[in-house]
């Protein structure tokens, strides 16, 4: 049933991904990707080669529909393998989280630094990726830009599941 | 090999980062120019669904514009036609000359997907293999030259647009003397792009007319590119560094029509096979 409810909001996060925030695009800076967030939340219980194929997954899906190939996915993988880690290092007793990772689960401050963390090295690898190591000013304001856009979808995300 | 199977136990983990990595570094390196695989991009049916059905509810918010674009464009055709009938009158009184076989025809198409301000540039249409698109086919829209086709799926194709860093180019002349250049995208913004290869000695001024020069096999000849906006001569340079302002809005585009040059390039192979 837990797995279930993964499924759906990855499919409903998904459809709003590439029909909505796909299109905003201002300037060629602003490419937020919210659906890191159904990575973000999803429960630690897994063993963690199954995380990293489900990142691996999740990334080549989102590749198909920005013809991207591989750029997602290398960057959902190294997300799903930094993901543990961090959790270890900034919840105390991490062993008790059984289920999704979220504002009520590890608390406000946790959540929003685990995040931010996150988001931003997802980021970064997808643009050096995009724009394969050229233009690294570009690049660096295209990551600082999106970044703190999906930090805010997120935060935002999180704020109206917990309504 | 106990210690082996020690290792690969500890370091499984890595083992399966390491992998993905690998093979997503190679799925990057593969499609590095343009979407390679009809499977993983959006010419994949299942995938361009989701956007032709966003592009069916967004569609109608555009239908004014679009409108208006479609018939500034049949104003145009209708005048050339009538030059171009008049003419045909005054050659057929000359000469009694054989008619050339129709070398392209038009294959009309809708947008349904289009990523546009990034460095690599793409269109989704909703044509593909059983509609007679092509890989390699030229794409035109209302005002002018769009792009070409890199990708082809059963029902859609994806179209790279000029302004894309892929490496695409178009032969172009100028209108007023025919001089031959390569456009080419310098990555900066897709309503302008660079002329190059004309000569210093050749004159260029701000709103001269730029014109496909037929040369390829992509393009039939005349068909409007842009106008020079400003041309310099760079230190050292033998050739004008032009900038075009396109024709072609990319944000405004809804409906385009690939160039089917199937006669063409059969005649060329043919000429070709025969020269050997």
């Amino acid at each position: 049933m837990k797995w279930i409810k993964q499924v759906i909001r990855f499919i409903l996060i998904l459809l709003l991904q590439v029909m909505l925030i796909n299109n905003l695009q201002l300037g060629g800076y602003c490419h937020p990707y919210l659906y890191v967030v159904c990575l973000l939340v999803m429960p630690l219980t897994l063993p963690r080669w199954v995380d990293l194929l489900i990142g691996a997954l999740v990334g080549l899906t989102l590749d198909a529909f920005c013809n991207s190939a591989g750029v997602h996915m290398a960057a959902c993988t190294m997300l799903m393998l930094i993901r543990p880690y961090l959790i270890e290092r900034l919840v105390v007793d991490s062993e008790r989280l059984t289920d999704e990772i979220n504002v009520s689960s590890i608390g406000m401050s946790t959540f929003s630094i685990y995040a931010a963390i996150l988001i931003a090295s997802h980021h970064a690898l997808v643009f050096l990726l995009t724009n394969w190591f050229s233009s690294i000013l570009f690049t660096l304001l295209q990551t600082v830009v999106s970044a703190v856009i999906t930090y805010g979808l997120v935060l935002g995300y999180e704020f109206i599941r917990k309504k | 090999m106990q210690n082996l199977l020690k290792f690969i136990q500890r370091y499984s983990n890595f083992l399966v980062f390491f992998l993905l990595e690998v093979v997503a570094v190679l799925l990057i390196v593969q499609n590095t120019a343009y979407p390679k695989s009809t499977v993983l991009s959006t010419c994949n049916s299942y995938i361009a669904w989701h956007y032709e059905l966003e592009n069916t509810i967004v569609s109608y918010f555009r239908l004014k514009e679009d409108n208006e674009q479609l018939q500034q464009e049949n104003t145009m055709l209708r005048n050339q036609l009538v030059l171009y009938a008049n003419e045909r009158e005054r050659l057929k009184e000359q000469v009694t000359y054989r008619y050339a076989n129709q070398q392209h025809h038009f294959i009309p198409a809708k947008i349904i997907q289009m990523n546009i301000g990034g460095m690599k540039n793409y269109m989704t249409i909703n044509k593909g293999e059983r509609d007679g698109i092509a890989e390699g086919m030229g794409v035109l829209g209302p005002r002018g030259v769009v792009g070409v086709v890199s990708t082809v799926g059963h029902q859609f194709s994806i179209v790279i647009p000029i302004t894309t860093t892929s490496g695409f180019c178009v032969s172009c002349r100028m209108q007023k003397n025919s001089k031959i250049g390569t456009l080419k995208w310098d990555g900066r913004d897709e309503s302008h792009a660079i002329l190059s290869d004309i000569e210093s000695h050749v004159d260029v001024q701000p709103g001269d007319i730029i014109l496909t020069s037929g040369l390829s096999e992509t393009f039939p000849g005349d068909i409007p590119v842009g106008v020079v906006e400003s041309a310099e001569i760079k230190d050292g340079d033998a050739a004008w560094t032009i900038r075009v302002k396109l024709y072609t809005e990319f944000n405004k585009l809804s409906y385009v029509q690939v160039i089917d040059n199937d006669i063409a390039s059969k005649e060329l192979e043919q000429l070709r096979s025969e020269m050997d």
